[in-house]
């Protein structure tokens, strides 16, 4: 049985547990606002409302998306904390454990780990705060953190003032990949867009299957493996014959790209990965 | 018999559908996001270039 660890306003779980209810794989899902609340768990079991109890021996795997801290007491909060080591400790089978998820955080060391690959190049690449600057040629502005930022284009701006810590990245024109990577499966799809932020275009996206050369596929999975990743979606641009990494998501939103193409990859693939035993 | 614990709990939270609620197009939180960056008041200031 895969555990499902996240909150109900999450669509990309929905469209898990569709997937998974689709072809009959068993799944039960953890809605950590309920953690401490109508479900529960022991060093033995999980517990939920009117179901059996499920031992943690019967898990083959969790998909863990673990995004937001939800509002707890302090049992709640102790519930959390267990369930948190069990993530990272005793649960041998977790895409992806909290403490791999940290990257995250950390836009630059991401990208300090990723300069580290040949098969692409990274965009020249700022942290500006607590200043005015003139900007002469085209830039990327975004969150230097996990915090969601919609990613301006800054462009030939008189004056820019910056107070928190931003991103600024010289702006490469080009062609947009998103890579998920699940274990070593790699699904690459190309993204044609009216916008810079392709998320939040006007229009309807144009996505299709793009396929990478082997030797970026490599990089990619080597580069999941140093963040210890087994899932994730790595933001790439393709301009001038040479790729370029922005960014690698640990708890990608996959669901949006799979949605738009022939066959449910990605899934199929966390449900291979989640329901083998890992010894 | 496949198990889908939960799953009924999710659909009634959810009942617009699956991708009815999307503000961004990659599902990955169903948040809007931040049109600039938000200010926070200091003096220092700070450029550091990495590449």
């Amino acid at each position: 049985m895969i555990l499902v660890l996240g909150q109900c306003s999450d669509q990309v779980i929905g469209a898990f547990m569709h997937h998974c209810v689709k072809h009959s794989v068993d799944f039960a899902f953890v809605d950590l606002n309920q953690l401490g609340k109508s479900i529960d768990m022991d060093e033995l079991y999980w517990f939920f409302p009117g179901q059996s109890p499920v031992s943690h021996s019967d898990i083959t795997g969790v998909y863990n998306r673990f995004l937001d801290w939800p509002k707890q007491n302090k049992y709640q909060m102790d519930r959390l904390l267990s369930l948190f080591d069990w993530l990272d400790h005793r649960y041998e089978n977790v895409i992806n454990r909290p403490k791999d998820t940290m990257s995250n955080l950390s836009k630059p060391y991401q990208l300090d780990i990723a300069s580290q690959f040949f098969s692409w190049s990274i965009p020249k690449t700022n942290i500006i705060m607590n200043t005015q600057i003139k900007i002469k040629s085209p830039f990327i502005c975004k969150s230097i953190s996990s915090e969601r930022s919609i990613v301006n284009q800054v462009y030939r701006q008189e004056e820019k003032a910056f107070y928190e810590p931003a991103l600024l990245q010289a702006y490469i024109p080009g062609l947009n990949i998103r890579v998920h990577a699940c274990d070593d499966v790699i699904v690459a799809v190309g993204i044609q867009s009216d916008a810079v932020d392709y998320r939040y275009s006007r229009f309807e996206n144009d996505i299709f299957m793009y396929h990478l050369p082997g030797q970026v596929e490599k990089d990619i999975l080597a580069l999941n493996r140093t963040l210890g990743l087994r899932f994730s979606g790595v933001d790439l641009i393709y301009h001038n014959k040479k790729y370029y990494f922005l960014e690698a998501n640990p708890s990608p939103g996959y669901a949006y790209f799979e949605s738009q193409l022939s066959r449910p990859y990605i899934s199929e693939a966390l449900v291979s990965s989640l329901s083998r035993s890992i010894h | 018999m496949s198990h889908k614990i939960g799953f009924e709990g999710y659909k009634h939270e959810n009942n617009v559908g699956f991708f009815g609620k999307e503000n961004s197009k990659d599902g990955k939180d169903g948040k809007e996001g931040k049109d600039d960056i938000c200010p926070v008041a200091t003096q220092v200031h700070h450029l550091i270039e990495l590449y």
